[in-house]
């Protein structure tokens, strides 16, 4: 009785009525699949990252992403803009790898009034450690940096921490 | 009395001798221009004895320690990324437009200094 008084005050509190809808989709991340191999979700093992599905005992993982940074416009020389830009590529970079190793968690929400959506939204968010990630390449042009980087997982080393 | 005072004036001379520092860094990215960055680089009080992780050379630019890590921090810093690092990432796309922010920190870590042939030698310690 008093849970739906509750429930009765909050919705009058946030205007809530029949016709809002809220619709929300979680997923947490998308499992790596081969050229010629075909998983449907079901298949999909869940709670495991995507480097977790690939890595054997005695395979190397190489993963290979491009980051980009943008200088400020507010830079004081072509040096400034440079490193700055730079440190922008690096940090995209080491997010490109840690998306690729550990997976993202993706939360998504429609807020659909009267059959209208009225705001879209999704979120996506990781959090990870990542370590011995190489940088390979950089080029600057016209205010964008481009860095490659790379990691390497050893499965004689890595398989027994990331397999658990 | 006296022996308190002993006792800080010497932790006082070996925090100004100490060799060893602590290092962290955080950096913040904003829709893919740095936002902030901040390098903290600290004379440790208590010498660390560990496993030495790596060892490089920089130039001497300047004859203070602490100044001179803070004018090579470009070389001590991608040094230290190669240890581990932690990223977070978050993406808001509303309505289609798209927010992303990143921030990337490493915990405090030590190092050691040396001075030779006027060059620093830096030991990162595990």
């Amino acid at each position: 009785m008093n849970k739906s008084i509750l429930l009765a005050g909050i919705a009058l509190v946030f205007n809530l009525n029949a016709e809002d809808v809220v619709i929300s989709q979680n997923t947490n991340d998308a499992p790596i699949i081969g050229d010629n191999q075909v998983m449907s979700m079901d298949e999909a093992p869940m709670n495991t990252s995507p480097v977790q599905q690939i890595i054997q005992r005695d395979n190397i993982v190489k993963f290979s992403v491009t980051g980009q940074g943008v200088a400020p416009m507010n830079t004081i020389s072509p040096a400034q803009a440079y490193a700055l830009a730079k440190r922008a590529a690096v940090v995209d970079a080491y997010r490109l790898l840690s998306e690729k190793v550990i997976g993202v968690r993706v939360e998504g929400k429609d807020y659909i009034k009267n059959m209208i959506v009225e705001r879209s939204q999704v979120r996506t968010y990781v959090d990870a450690m990542i370590k011995e990630a190489v940088v390979v390449d950089t080029q600057y042009k016209d205010g964008l940096c481009e860095l490659e980087m790379e990691l390497t997982l050893r499965g004689s080393r890595w398989y027994s921490a990331l397999s658990q | 009395m006296v022996l308190r005072f002993i006792t800080i004036i010497f932790l006082f001379l070996s925090y100004l001798k100490s060799d060893n520092f602590l290092i962290s860094y955080q950096a913040d990215v904003l829709d893919s221009i740095l936002l902030s960055e901040n390098l903290l680089i600290s004379p440790a009080i208590i010498k660390r004895v560990g496993k030495i992780k790596d060892r490089f050379k920089i130039p001497i630019i300047n004859e203070n320690i602490l100044k001179n890590l803070y004018e090579n921090k470009d070389i001590l810093i991608e040094k230290l990324f190669f240890y581990g690092l932690r990223i977070q990432s978050y993406e808001n796309m509303q309505n289609y437009r798209i927010k992303s922010q990143q921030r990337l920190s490493f915990p405090s870590q030590y190092i050691s200094v040396e001075i030779q042939n006027q060059e620093l030698i830096i030991s990162i310690i595990d």
